[in-house]
């Protein structure tokens, strides 16, 4: 191949994810659970009204801050899952994997199950303090065993035994909590997009966008890691600061997505893959990027095929995550020989 | 560039693999550290290239302790290859050698054109050039190899340290590459230290040689090793008639050359 395809090849993979994002964007606007005419979601979108009120609320408060914060959550969870499978030299790492989520969703589970009750009007606040913490205590235990731990490999298992610990400990809370509690929660695990009025998008939007621009940061040591980490620290990389900084970073994109969004699987680990594929590359100088768009359309996707039965109600994300991921995951695993970058 | 290892003991919790070894590496020439398997090469090199903590002593850098450098600073003195199977197959291979321009290039990696001609210097160097463009994954174990040294070259330091790098490369190649290190050192003043089996073309390259033996290192060039019987104790009955052997046949080149 020559090496001049390269940028060509970028670029197309770029246009194409662009363009997906914007059809799936699309896609969110035009269905929803009231059918309302393309040409009304137009007019709103320019700034006019629908032919009814209620249809103008619905597109500008209800269907245009889902759309965003679906392409949002996308591209945070797919930058995510890119920065800990390469930080863990393993394809089939992801946030939910480590343990990130489900310390999240620990958080909430607290929040919603034993102090649920309680909190009164600071309870939706309270809910996204709660997948913070969960999730900065995760990734302050992989941090601790990090230092201890040289091996990406045993820190990965440490991770996948604390989630295991996190969901016993909702197992628990479950157990003990009030009915209301148990179905509020049941709801939030299910994962949805529109948790994000226009108030909140803003800073939702800003918080993806500068933890995302944070990873482009870390562009060279990713790459350099892909040498394995002793090659890396010959290359001058700091493993043990790049490796706590790439956590961190990716424990926090995990964390905004999952306080607003719920904990949303296969996301983290399909989409790295989806853009390996189609860029034919593990350079990360171009593989994150073209990630973080993939993973935008890939959310937007779920969240339009989500609301796509119209009037006979809302799919959870959580039960589209997997139709979308499980096949790509089983045809990277069955085709693993023959895929470039395993070998 | 001097490193030197001073009272230096490396190996493994308690267990000692090498003790109180003391030694520089001459600037500018090619030392070849050899011994049998398990003899402690690699933990050795690896204690002195600061990857591995001594047990007791220390290793200097130009007259610094090598862990007080930061990987940074490292970076620009000191380049390895490796034993460990190499990842990044997913990379291109002047991608990969790429990497080792990372403590020259700028925040995001993007190369200069001085960058890039030391990438291209260093595959050509290698006999790479007509696969530049291609995937590590589709190279052999051997040119995968070659790509590391390159990517070692590539960084540009004044010492190279290299843990068995013919390992994987047929008998052709082997010579091609150590006389590539052995020229490096000859007429761009590297420092090179490697370590290996493959006694007939190190040997042959070697300005000088560490033989690891009973835990300890002897120090010297090849006639003085030879003469001192340190090459009949690093390689006992058979081993050393074939590796002596292999020595006469690398004088007979070298004769005829």
């Amino acid at each position: 191949m020559n090496t001049d395809s390269r940028p060509r090849r970028a670029t197309a993979v770029y246009v194409l994810a662009a363009l997906a994002c914007i059809l799936t964007f699309a896609g969110c606007l035009a269905c929803g659970t009231v059918d309302i005419p393309v040409s009304d979601v137009w007019n709103v979108l320019a700034g006019g009204e629908a032919s009814k009120p209620s249809w103008t609320y619905i597109v500008a408060q209800t269907r245009v801050p889902a759309a965003f914060t679906a392409l949002l959550a996308g591209a945070a969870l797919a930058v995510s899952g890119l920065l800990l499978q390469t930080t863990f030299d393993n394809p089939l790492a992801g946030p939910s994997i480590l343990g990130i989520s489900t310390g999240s969703s620990l958080g909430v589970a607290i929040v919603m199950l034993a102090l649920g009750s309680t909190l009164g009007v600071w309870g939706h606040a309270a809910v996204l303090a709660g997948a913070l913490a969960g999730a900065l205590a995760v990734m302050a235990v992989l941090l601790s065993l990090s230092t201890l731990l040289r091996s990406a490999t045993m820190l990965l298992i440490a991770g996948i035994l604390i989630g295991y610990l996190a969901s016993s400990a909702i197992s628990l809370l479950n157990f003990f909590a009030t009915r209301e509690g148990v179905h509020a929660y049941v709801i939030w695990g299910m994962g949805s997009f529109g948790g994000v009025t226009n108030d909140v998008l803003p800073l939702f939007a800003l918080l993806v966008i500068l933890l995302i621009a944070v990873a482009c940061a870390y562009v060279k040591p990713l790459n350099a890691l892909l040498l394995g980490t002793r090659y890396a620290e010959s290359a001058g990389v700091n493993i043990k600061a790049t490796r706590n900084g790439i956590l961190l970073l990716s424990g926090a994109l995990t964390a905004v997505v999952t306080a607003w969004c719920g904990p949303i699987g296969f996301i983290g680990l399909v989409v790295p893959h989806v853009a390996r594929l189609a860029l034919q590359t593990s350079n990360h100088r171009t593989l994150l990027p073209a990630t973080a768009l993939c993973g935008a359309a890939t959310g937007a996707l779920c969240q339009w095929l989500s609301v796509a039965p119209g009037a006979r109600g809302i799919i959870p994300v959580n039960a589209i995550t997997p139709l979308v991921g499980v096949p790509i995951i089983i045809y990277i695993i069955v085709r693993r020989r023959s895929i470039f970058y395993f070998n | 560039m001097s490193l030197t290892a001073i009272n230096l003991t490396a190996g493994y919790g308690r267990h000692a693999v090498v003790a109180e070894v003391n030694a520089t590496l001459p600037e500018g020439s090619t030392t070849v550290l050899i011994g049998a398997n398990g003899s402690g090469k690699s933990t050795l090199l690896r204690t002195l290239t600061g990857a591995q903590a001594a047990l007791a002593g220390r290793v200097e850098l130009d007259g610094r302790e090598i862990n007080a450098y930061k990987p940074s600073q490292l970076a620009r003195k000191l380049s390895l290859v490796l034993t460990d199977r190499t990842g990044g197959g997913g990379l291109r291979v002047d991608e990969l050698v790429g990497i080792g321009r990372h403590p020259y290039s700028g925040f995001l990696g993007r190369m200069s054109a001085a960058d890039r001609e030391a990438v291209e210097r260093a595959i050509c160097l290698v006999g790479l050039g007509h696969k530049s463009a291609e995937f590590v994954a589709s190279l052999s174990d051997g040119e995968r190899q070659k790509a590391m040294i390159a990517r070692a070259l590539a960084q540009s330091t004044e010492l190279m340290v290299l843990d068995e790098p013919t390992s994987f490369l047929d008998v052709a190649a082997r010579f091609e590459i150590t006389d590539l290190l052995s020229m490096l050192s000859r007429e761009e003043g590297k420092t090179i230290l490697l370590s290996t089996h493959d006694t007939a073309a190190a040997l042959a390259a070697a300005d000088n040689v560490w033989a690891l033996c009973g835990g300890r290192v002897y120090a010297g060039s090849v006639d003085e090793l030879r003469e001192g019987g340190v090459l009949d104790r690093v390689y006992p009955g058979m081993r050393y008639d074939a590796a002596a052997k292999d020595f006469r046949r690398m004088l007979n080149v070298e004769g005829q050359a």
